[in-house]
């Protein structure tokens, strides 16, 4: 049982994880599209009050961790133009897409053949131009 | 807001319970494109594992002195007594520690790092699949438990009449999917990485992706709702 505890703990935090955004409506098209436009409030103010717990949190709990910093790197900011757009048009982050699934939003597939294919592209793209993301440090 | 949706104060406590939880189970950020990005590779990342299964299983004392060894072969004129010497030994060790410490110090190696700074051990890919299959089922569990659980192949209302129905919905979608993971994949994170995690640090790669990718969906959703419109 120790050896699988990792496995325990976060298939724990998976479930909280999908129940949170799928209850919360981060896998609902039209309530990201309202949070982008501005028209509701309310999953902005959701992810931004998640931020700022998570960081209280942080200062209490992951102080002495040793968790690595993140520091600007030549792909973070064209990344995130990239991802943005994608973001707002299918309208799903990596985690919100196999949420979409368990909600039986079947077309959730497609975008995450998407983020694979695109993942992989993003990799080719990383050693032609010989950047480092610091993507392992999830 | 929708009846169907959490309050923003149950949201809230949810995405911050999960960012730290993980921080305390995996001793490393919270970022889901990470976990994806880990299957995409999922030869390299076996091999990685296999090997620090290996090193784990040896005995410390002969993968010293096998280390010590292989450290002295690389020097002509040094024995393994004089590697294992310590620092008095002759000539200087620091040249040995460089020689002797990864040269490029990734994930999943003995040292920490060197690219990320995370330390060494990560959760398995198999620790990592139970996670994304949890989030699977999580959200089975939320829809399910409000009576919303009816599966289907059909585009989102909002989805068709904003972006596109039919054929040309499913390529779009694709191909938001696709600038999902390029995006992710080159900048190093996403809304967890980069916005729940990195913001919640402080991290100014964390700050500066999630100021750019949400200033970009506003910008292209306001380009949408006036297509629409």
């Amino acid at each position: 049982m120790v050896r699988y505890r990792t496995h325990l703990e976060l298939g724990g935090l998976g479930l909280v994880f999908g129940a949170t955004i799928s209850g919360a409506g981060f896998t609902d098209f039209g309530e990201l599209h309202r949070m982008f436009t501005f028209a509701d409030p309310r999953l902005l103010l959701t992810f931004a009050a998640g931020v700022a717990l998570a960081a209280i949190g942080f200062a209490i709990h992951c102080r002495s961790a040793g968790l690595a910093s993140r520091p600007l790197r030549a792909g973070t900011i064209p990344g995130a133009v990239a991802f943005g757009a994608g973001w707002a048009v299918c309208g799903g982050c990596p985690g919100a897409v196999l949420a979409m699934i368990g909600e039986g939003k079947l077309a959730a597939l497609v975008i995450l053949g998407g983020i694979l294919a695109g993942t992989v592209l993003g990799k080719r793209v990383m050693g032609l131009l010989r950047w480092d993301s610091g993507s392992c440090a999830s | 807001m929708s009846a169907a949706h959490w309050p923003w104060w149950l949201g809230a406590a949810g995405l911050a319970a999960v960012t730290v939880g993980s921080c305390l189970v995996a001793r490393r950020p919270f970022g889901v494109s990470g976990i994806v990005g880990r299957f995409v590779n999922w030869r390299e990342e076996l091999a990685v594992e296999r090997s620090r299964v290996a090193m784990g299983s040896a005995d410390e004392a002969a993968l010293e002195a096998a280390l010590a060894a292989a450290t002295a072969e690389a020097f002509a004129g040094m024995t393994p007594a004089m590697v294992a010497a310590g620092p008095d030994a002759k000539p200087s060790l620091s040249v040995v520690t460089e020689v002797a410490a990864p040269a490029e110090g990734a994930c999943g190696t003995a040292a920490p790092c060197r690219s990320c700074g995370s330390p060494a051990s990560r959760p398995t890919l198999g620790a990592h699949a139970v996670f994304l299959g949890a989030i699977v089922a999580g959200a089975f569990l939320a829809t399910a438990l409000r009576g919303g659980f009816h599966p289907t192949l059909a585009l989102p209302e909002a989805y068709a009449r904003l972006v596109a129905p039919g054929a040309w919905g499913l390529a779009a979608l694709a191909g938001g999917g696709l600038l999902v993971g390029l995006g992710t994949t080159v900048s190093g994170g996403c809304s967890t990485g980069h916005g729940l995690s990195g913001c919640a640090r402080f991290q100014p790669a964390g700050l500066a992706a999630t100021t750019t990718f949400f200033g970009v969906a506003v910008a292209v959703s306001f380009l949408l709702a006036g297509r629409g419109s």
